[in-house]
């Protein structure tokens, strides 16, 4: 599942993505064999807890590391006549700046859109991305 | 069809559509950002503590752009003057105001052996206090050394994108021991600056044992051991909360004539909005 996110990405960070994917997917796995999450069981429920895990690393790993380069550079661009932040041989234009900054807004407005809640991605250990998927699968359950 | 009308799988379904169509959208835009992930990390808690300094009223400015580019310096090689940095500035009085620079990865004289040299993340060190030294390499040999002395070191910050685990947290000491070796917070009045204290700066969330361990090394020292600073960064370093880090008072710092705030250089209360 982790491929869908990471295909386009350099191979260091699809290795990296990989590796956090399936180390969590096994703790996932053990969590679910040996606690109760009222709505999901492993059979019917784990290409959407897989789905879900790997959006989850994708934000971390990806998004909000865009989202922080955004921040900076809004931050030089704000208080000084930079025109570009340079980076190794990569330049952060103002252009590029606003670029990322509409994708996190658009990453989020599909989570918003599809009511998927941020404690999906903003987990502190298995147990509690678990019932976070619980949570949002009862809740789509019962609003459908 | 409106959502309302959906089975929960289908639901689902049009999630994943959603999440598939923003990847392929945007495919060309992850391939190229890839590479640099790993840097924007560290962008993110250099521009934390630039942010904690504007909070504490000073002023801050960019200094030496080149070709109107900030010059983001990535690794330990290369000379400061190649690179941008920040300065702020604050009056502290009507007669005198206080300067410090912000470097990302400069090097740093150890304290407690001189001869020594360590480059953390961020330092915070007092305005115009970088060290060129040409003979610090064997005869004959043209490149330059350049450092700030321990003395002219305010504070810095170490910044690690992983989860926290014991060896980390050890190994942070080594660094605080070798270029902190004082504890600073003596009784100090208040027009005294504060800095940040020395800090190590994590991405990922704690567990039991490294919360336990983070408490114990932060009652040994001026030092934090922040967690979790993907998620909670901006509260973290937001002035109001900021009883959740230590600080250190400013030391051997010079002081200068106030500085004449002209209005064209103070930040607007949008521009003064923090970024995250």
């Amino acid at each position: 599942m982790i491929e869908l996110f990471a295909k386009n990405l350099p191979r260091e960070i699809l290795f990296q993505l990989t590796s956090e994917f399936n180390n969590k997917m096994k703790e996932t796995r053990y969590l679910l064999g040996k606690y109760n999450y009222s709505q999901l069981t492993v059979d019917k429920d784990l290409n959407l807890i897989e789905f879900l895990l790997a959006l989850s690393i994708f934000y971390r790993r990806v998004v909000a590391n865009i989202d922080a380069a955004a921040g900076f550079s809004k931050n030089v661009f704000n208080i000084s006549s930079a025109e570009a932040i340079k980076i190794g041989g990569y330049n952060l234009t103002i252009k590029e700046k606003d670029r990322m900054t509409a994708m996190v807004y658009k990453f989020h407005a599909i989570l918003s859109n599809n009511r998927v809640p941020k404690r999906i991605l903003e987990y502190e250990d298995g147990h509690q991305f678990l019932r976070a998927v619980s949570e949002y699968k009862r809740k789509i359950e019962n609003i459908n | 069809m409106g959502a309302f009308e959906l089975s929960a799988d289908e639901a689902i379904r049009i999630l994943k559509d959603d999440v598939e169509a923003f990847l392929s959208d945007n495919r060309a835009f992850f391939a190229n950002q890839g590479k640099k992930l790993n840097s924007y990390f560290e962008m993110a808690c250099y521009n934390h503590i630039v942010n904690y300094y504007k909070k504490q009223d000073y002023l801050v400015q960019v200094e030496n752009l080149i070709s109107k580019q900030f010059r983001y310096k990535l690794s330990t090689s290369g000379y400061p003057e190649n690179f941008s940095f920040f300065r702020v500035i604050k009056n502290t009085t009507q007669v005198e105001s206080v300067e410090f620079e912000i470097h990302h990865n400069l090097c740093i004289q150890s304290g407690v052996d001189r001869t020594i040299f360590l480059t953390p993340d961020i330092a915070v060190v007092n305005a115009s206090s970088i060290v060129h030294d040409s003979e610090h390499y064997l005869c004959g040999f043209k490149k330059k050394f350049c450092y700030a002395k321990n003395e002219d070191v305010q504070t810095f910050c170490e910044v690690k994108q992983y989860n926290p685990f014991p060896e980390l947290l050890y190994s942070f000491m080594g660094l605080y021991s070798e270029l902190y070796p004082h504890n600073s917070n003596e009784a100090e009045t208040d027009k005294v600056p504060k800095h940040i204290a020395p800090s190590l700066i994590i991405s990922g969330k704690g567990n039991l044992h490294t919360d336990k361990i983070k408490m114990s090394l932060e009652s040994r020292g001026d030092l934090n051991i922040l967690f979790d600073v993907f998620q909670q960064g901006k509260f973290i370093f937001n002035i109001s909360v900021s009883s959740q880090m230590k600080q250190v008072y400013a030391r051997n710092y010079s002081t200068r004539t106030p500085l004449i705030l002209d209005s064209a250089n103070v930040p607007s209360d949008e521009k003064d909005e923090l970024p995250f």
